[in-house]
């Protein structure tokens, strides 16, 4: 078999590639970068691979420790006070610290102030260098008290599962942009302070936290994203947005009538699902949603029908209620380029939609997504929408594009 | 259009659009726009060819994936199918997985950098130092008393753990 010089070269340097030691030939930085990955323990663990590997792990800029690599609380104490007597600490950007085993597991429960302490001293010394991203998590909604971490100053990022947020003590998070928070018990004065203490705070993430009545307020002017999933509380709390410099609203499982919007000029994209549980009082409240997404240019409310098994009912999803309420006082949608609509039953309800339409004199693209719903009145909803629309109607979900005047209409 | 050529000088045509994902890239074109289109070949030296195929077809799906959605429970799904592609082509060996860190890391990719990067450490998790050993081909340079005693009495706060 005849091989060409050139051929013959390629061939021999792929096979010494392949040969070669490869995994060890990464720089220090990119074996660095995945060693992030892992959790603290083993990281240090790899000291042993090889005469390379053997201080590396003292210069991994994040820590994740997580009590679940250890068995009893003795050994998580001992690694968690030795860490700082074998490396310097001050050149940490990212630092984790999952807890679940504080609850009480088995061989835990008593050690757990001992546990808090040992984690207490070191993450205070960790925020004091030029830490950005903390991340704690606590496995019981009881909340624990981890105050120290409200003050630290170079941090950028926080992510805190299940850790009381202060009424009183002092919140000082100067650079925090971006504040996560899951499973928190929230009240009014809580949310007031930490808004408060947070001057540059961007991005805000509320997940399946608790609020207490009777209400709560977010008032800030340097926001920019809001998210709020799952929203558990017993009775029915009142949360009011007010955030001018808001671009995108994310609402999941929210109660209609729970929440009240004002002064959201800047908003770009709204997205908000009902749970389909409505307020008692919806219809007397003053609260007011829809008004509030008027500057908005992607619209979209959902909440799915509810078919009751035993009484054979189906309920329409509170966006009905909602647009049959809040829609006739509303002002014009002037940016609104695409809605998109769930729950609704389209032919029952083409008044209300072909109004909405009408005050969006911008709207591209309206869109409902509703498995079970029928189109079976499109002639009707030609004759009372704009009258310069082209319909387009594909397979479920159907989507109904506006397009300019001249063009023909199809259906 | 621009092509791309790699060390073993095989040739790639990509539309500029889509080669913009990596950073590297983006800023070699936006330094040579209103150049002749011979400029727009682009030496990719450190990397393989077999990396580039990958590289792009990395690229495309993710082209696929504009970040901007307009309504969030579309885009959702779309993550979730994205998410279960990465997945799979991320399921290879270590050696592709490391090409791919060295190739994310000079294009300057970093979701493709530290999704390769959390797929290898995923791989050396939980297991032995034999084992990494092997799988990484890492030499154990160390010596029989140095294994034995040195480093275990070094670092004994590491290790120690099932007293109570």
């Amino acid at each position: 078999m005849v091989q060409r010089p050139g051929q013959m070269s390629t061939k021999e340097t792929w096979v010494e590639l392949s040969e070669l030691d490869r995994f060890n030939s990464l720089p220090d930085e990119l074996l660095l970068h995945i060693m992030c990955f892992l959790m603290a323990r083993q990281a240090v663990q790899t000291c042993i691979l090889s005469k390379r590997w053997k201080n590396l792990w003292r210069y991994l800029p994040c820590l994740n420790f997580d009590t679940q690599e250890f068995k009893y609380a003795k050994s998580f104490i001992r690694f968690i006070t030795s860490f700082p007597n074998f490396r310097s600490i001050s050149h940490i950007v990212t630092f984790r610290l999952d807890s679940y085993q504080f609850d009480g597991c088995w061989g835990w429960a008593n050690m757990i102030d001992d546990c808090l302490e040992a984690a207490r001293s070191l993450i205070t010394r960790v925020i004091e260098s030029r830490l950005r991203v903390l991340s704690i998590a606590y496995s019981s909604c009881n909340g624990i008290d981890f105050h120290y971490v409200y003050t630290c100053a170079f941090v950028e990022e926080m992510n805190l599962h299940c850790i009381l947020v202060p009424h009183e003590k002092p919140i000082a998070l100067v650079n925090l942009k971006r504040l996560n928070l899951s499973g928190a018990n929230l009240d009014g004065k809580s949310v007031k302070n930490l808004i408060s203490g947070c001057p540059v705070l961007e991005d805000l993430v509320l997940e399946k936290c608790f609020f207490q009545f009777p209400n709560v307020t977010i008032i800030s002017h340097t926001l920019k994203n809001l998210s709020i999933h799952g929203f558990e509380s017993r009775n029915e709390v009142e949360i009011h947005l007010s955030v001018p410099s808001l671009v995108s609203l994310h609402l999941t499982r929210v109660r209609l009538g729970c929440i009240s919007l004002k002064n959201m000029s800047s908003l770009v994209h709204a997205h908000i699902d009902f749970c389909f549980e409505v307020c008692a009082n919806y219809q007397n409240s003053t609260n007011e949603l829809l008004k509030g997404l008027s500057h908005a240019a992607y619209i979209e409310l959902t909440g799915s029908r509810i078919l009751k098994s035993d009484l054979w009912l189906i309920k329409e999803s509170p966006v009905k209620d909602l647009l049959v309420k809040e829609l006739p006082n509303c002002p014009a949608f002037a940016n609104l380029k695409s809605l998109y609509l769930t729950g609704l039953n389209v032919c029952n309800f083409i008044s209300p939609i072909s109004h909405f339409v009408h005050i969006s004199p911008n709207l591209e693209t309206l869109t409902f997504g509703n498995e079970e719903m029928m189109i079976s009145g499109t002639d009707a909803f030609t004759a009372s929408a704009t009258g310069n629309a082209v319909f387009l109607v594909g397979s479920m979900p159907v989507t109904i594009q506006f397009a300019q005047a001249d063009s023909n209409a199809n259906v | 259009m621009i092509t791309l050529i790699s060390s073993d000088k095989r040739k790639f045509h990509v539309l500029e659009e889509v080669a913009n994902q990596s950073l590297t890239i983006r800023d070699v074109i936006e330094d040579r726009r209103g150049r002749r289109r011979a400029d727009r070949i682009i030496l990719v030296t450190n990397i393989n060819s077999k990396i580039p195929e990958k590289v792009i077809v990395y690229w495309l799906r993710h082209f696929l994936m504009p970040e901007e959605i307009a309504h969030a429970s579309m885009s959702h799904k779309k993550a979730e199918k994205l998410k279960k592609w990465e997945a799979k082509f991320f399921d290879t060996d270590i050696d592709t997985l490391n090409d791919l860190i060295l190739a994310a890391d000079s294009l300057d990719i970093p979701s493709l950098f530290d999704g390769a990067c959390e797929k290898v450490s995923d791989i050396l998790k939980n297991r032995s130092a034999e084992e990494v050993g092997e799988i990484s081909k890492i030499e154990n340079e160390f010596t029989h008393e140095e294994e034995e005693e040195e480093i275990p009495s070094e670092n004994a706060w590491v290790w120690r753990n099932e007293f109570a």
